[in-house]
């Protein structure tokens, strides 16, 4: 389990490339060919991470462009960037 | 032996010998051994094991150095409508699945490998005979009629010439219609789950085992076949249902 500290920035693991579909986007690590599957939102907050905003700002944002989803978007975000902190796909800047 | 591994693998007199193996048989209640450059593979008196350890050293061997197309850990069949393609890893039961499709008169490609053609939206089978594990064989034992003569068997499977479970067999490198990735799970109702290109692409990688051969690891390539051939996943516990299901949801697999 990754304790989340959403005052921080992350760093895009390198080893990991991104493959467009129509609405949905696979991350994958290079060196053992592994995936992730990301939703539009999941990808929208990778996307922020590699603009080297904080979780809270990415919350912030992401809050102030959809605010009819506010409700769930802390939740989603958290979610993401657990996921991407698990699988190595984002370091922690802090390390 | 060898016949019965391989005999529907094509033939190419051309091509370079990757490896070579010795075979041994000796003494009256004969000691079987494999050997690979003086390196002992196999060593005991169960043909069902040699032939196993066999045939997965001829598998290494195709892929170990191949760039040739994307070698996937999967199963496949054919039909009017193209192959099937049946990716999983050991144990998520699609020779199982395979042997059932093929019973209800699909045509074997392999249950265990096949490679993918560079460039091209079409699949070459490794065809080999059915290799069934000792876990499956109770629910299989309807679908499977051989005198034992017929089979190399051991503790922990038997291997099954596809002919014994459909007789009409034929080789061909068909182009893609559907990838099906099956999950057997112990209980669990039978259901069809269509699957987001990228996660079907994801689901592809987990048994994509050539990646290293390429230089861009072939992702693109593979990405490629899911974005133009439809996956779902296909959870079964019993063939009850299965062939009903499968059949109103692609109607020409089964003609």
């Amino acid at each position: 389990m990754v304790t989340m500290e959403f005052f921080q920035k992350f760093l895009l693991n390198p080893e990991f490339a991104v493959e467009k579909f129509d609405t949905e986007i696979l991350l994958y690590a290079m060196s053992n060919t592994t995936g992730v599957y990301l939703n539009e939102t999941a990808y929208l907050v990778w996307q922020l991470c590699a603009q080297e905003q904080t979780g809270e700002e990415i919350i912030d944002l992401l809050e102030e462009r959809y605010p009819l989803q506010k409700a769930t978007i802390r939740k989603d975000v958290c979610a993401a960037l657990t996921s991407f902190v698990e699988c190595g796909a984002l370091i922690d800047s802090s390390d | 032996m060898i016949d019965f591994l391989c005999c529907d693998l094509p033939a190419d007199s051309d091509a370079r010998v990757q490896a070579s193996y010795d075979l041994m048989c000796t003494g009256d209640e004969p000691m079987l051994s494999l050997w690979l450059e003086g390196t002992c593979i196999y060593s005991g008196n169960c043909k069902y094991d040699l032939a196993y350890a066999l045939i997965n050293e001829i598998i290494y061997q195709c892929i170990v150095d191949n760039s040739a197309g994307q070698a996937i850990h999967a199963a496949a069949i054919s039909s009017t409508a193209g192959a099937v393609l049946l990716p999983g890893k050991s144990g998520s039961g699609k020779s199982t699945l395979t042997t059932w499709l093929v019973s209800k008169g699909c045509n074997y490609l392999t249950d265990e490998l096949v490679l993918l053609g560079e460039g091209e939206q079409r699949l070459y089978p490794f065809t080999r005979p059915f290799s069934i594990k000792s876990g499956s064989a109770a629910v299989l034992s309807s679908l499977l009629k051989y005198a034992p003569s017929e089979i190399l068997s051991g503790v922990n499977g038997f291997m099954l010439p596809h002919r014994l479970v459909n007789p009409h067999f034929s080789a061909v490198s068909p182009a893609f219609s559907l990838i099906l990735f099956p999950k057997y799970e112990a209980g669990a109702p039978t259901s069809l789950i269509p699957l987001p290109s990228a996660l079907g692409c994801a689901q592809l990688m987990e048994c994509y085992v050539n990646a290293r051969n390429f230089q861009d690891h072939g992702i693109g390539q593979l990405a490629d076949f899911t974005r133009n051939t439809p996956a779902y996943q296909l959870t079964y516990s019993s063939f009850t249902g299965l062939y009903e299901l499968l059949n109103d949801s692609f109607s020409e697999l089964f003609s």
